[in-house]
């Protein structure tokens, strides 16, 4: 299973429930995954985890909206100390 | 001879004793975040740092002791106790973190979460969170950002505004300028349905004290960002490539002799050199990693002590910026991390552009000083710059870099350089040289 159909499973049309956020289990999968690592580094830098900032940023902002919710792009940190769950944190509370 | 050995050992014996107290502390729990679940606000997830603790340390909701602080407008704050009803340890083993199911949802107007976990053996109390994104308090909006335009960074890689600067002042000759100093600002064009890329402005200004010819440079830039392609995963080892448009940008010497307005397009491919998925990566560890960038340079030298001027011509760019890294996660003998990094760019030229080579200086026999005279031509201008940074223990480390290459405006070109530095970085842990000397 790809990423955009992990995402089309996750929306809120399949699972038949409308959260005004997007909430902490779909803001890991989409973290993560964008991130192309486990969970387990979840307090890793980006630096870290080899991940360039800005396309990063880009990836998990369209994820989130092919989740169905919406976000500033620049409410999105890309920094390389940024640590992952950081991201987690921001896009959490994006709403419809 | 013999007292030096004696003092050595003493520096070891007590140097091993504060590792030895690092391990120890380290049995405490590393909580890396606590998070209210913005969709279920029952629910706080709480994530772990290696070395993990226990599960049984952390599955007893009696072992959380939670309370929150909460003001609404105007009212007085009111701190709350809030009770844990379960332990949610599923997701430990694949995400280390787990979930704390409250017996009443956390409030809306929280402002401060305080936690505190008792095991058998430890009383840990975690970091008071009081940001809204772990407290889920603030609904991101394509109108407000979100989060404040600027904050701290770590250091010089991670600075987006940075100014480094100091002043000379010699006796009898010029005073010395050493300016490092950059600022960069993106805004990104976004409506609530739609995204249009990023809009930004980029000064960077450098000032080297220098015996022979002025290396100085300015350069300012207005840059359109936007990702290539919208797809959200990854194509092996790459990352989404995105392009930066530097649609209209200045670069200068300090004098203003050279001058020259580019024009220039760039694609950025990130790649890393892992093209699974990574599982948990060792602490300390940082994956190898570079960027490559690919673009031109359209140069128009509207002023020059000796290029044309008044036409455009076109530089070809290429670039690579590579990262790598290691932390002992224990104490070792003689090692505690390793960090590599290196940046490589070439720009092939379409007509002949000015330089200054340092093996065509001539000695001018009045001051004594060697002149380096200004050239013209068509080679490719290189340039590496290459850091190892190998630190033995925390407090002391060897570098050595290694540069060559020029770079624009005036493509100063510097011979191979190899630099070697040592540098400590020792503090009493007592008011030390406060109590001497005037900070």
């Amino acid at each position: 299973m790809n990423h955009g159909e992990l995402l089309t499973a996750m929306t809120d049309a399949q699972t038949g429930t409308a959260p005004a956020t997007l909430g902490y289990p779909k803001a890991v999968v989409i973290a993560c995954t964008c991130a192309n690592t486990s969970p387990l580094n979840l307090s890793k830098t980006l630096n870290d985890l080899g991940v360039d900032g800005v396309s990063f940023q880009g990836a998990v902002f369209n994820s989130v909206r092919k989740s169905g919710y919406s976000i500033a792009i620049d409410s999105i940190p890309d920094a390389p100390a940024t640590i992952l769950v950081a991201v987690v944190e921001a896009i959490q509370n994006a709403t419809v | 001879m013999r007292h030096i050995a004696i003092l050595w050992l003493a520096l070891f014996l007590t140097h091993s004793s504060f590792a030895g107290g690092q391990v120890s502390a380290a049995k405490a729990p590393i909580v890396t975040a606590q998070i209210v679940d913005s969709s279920n606000r029952s629910l706080i997830h709480v994530l772990f740092d290696y070395p993990l603790p226990h599960t049984g340390d952390i599955s007893d909701p009696a072992s959380w002791v939670i309370y929150v602080k909460t003001q609404d407008g105007k009212n007085p704050a009111q701190i709350q106790k809030l009770d844990v009803d379960s332990v949610d340890v599923s997701t430990f083993s694949e995400q280390n973190s787990i979930t704390l199911v409250l017996r009443n949802p956390v409030s809306q107007s929280v402002k401060l979460l305080d936690t505190t976990l008792l095991t058998s053996s430890l009383i840990v109390h975690l970091p008071q969170v009081t940001d809204n994104a772990s407290l889920a308090t603030l609904a991101s909006k394509p109108a407000d950002g979100g989060q404040a335009p600027v904050g701290p960074s770590t250091g010089r890689s991670d600075s987006d505004i940075y100014f480094n600067g100091s002043y000379t002042a010699t006796e009898g000759g010029s005073p010395i300028y050493n300016i490092d100093a950059f600022a960069g600002y993106m805004q990104a064009l976004q409506s609530k349905t739609a995204y249009y890329g990023k809009l930004g402005v980029y000064g960077q200004l450098t000032t080297k004290a220098s015996a022979t010819v002025d290396p100085n440079s300015f350069l300012a830039y207005l840059v359109y960002q936007r990702q290539i392609s919208s797809a959200s995963g990854w194509h092996g080892q790459f990352q989404n490539p995105y392009i930066n448009y530097r649609f209209v940008g200045w670069e200068s010497d300090k004098s203003g002799a050279q001058v020259n307005l580019i024009d220039s397009p760039v694609v950025t491919f990130p790649v890393r050199f892992s093209a699974r998925t990574l599982g948990r990566i060792e602490p300390g560890l940082t994956v190898p990693h570079m960027t490559l960038t690919m673009g031109t340079e359209f140069v128009d030298v509207q002023k020059s002590v000796l290029a044309p001027a008044g036409s455009w011509h076109t530089r070809g760019l290429a670039s690579a910026a590579f990262t790598a890294g290691f932390r002992a996660p224990k104490p070792m003998a003689l090692f505690n991390s390793i960090e590599v990094t290196s940046a490589y760019q070439v720009r092939i030229l379409s007509a002949p552009e000015i330089f200054y080579d340092p093996k065509f200086g001539v000695l001018n026999k009045t001051t004594g000083k060697t002149v380096i005279p200004p050239l013209l031509g068509t080679q490719p201008r290189h340039n590496v710059d290459t850091k190892v940074t190998y630190s033995l223990v925390k407090w002391a480390a060897f570098t050595f870099e290694n540069t060559y290459g020029s770079l624009p405006p005036v493509f100063v070109k510097t011979d191979q350089t190899f630099s070697f530095g040592l540098s400590f970085t020792l503090k009493q842990t007592s008011y030390g040289r406060y109590s001497i000397l005037r900070p």
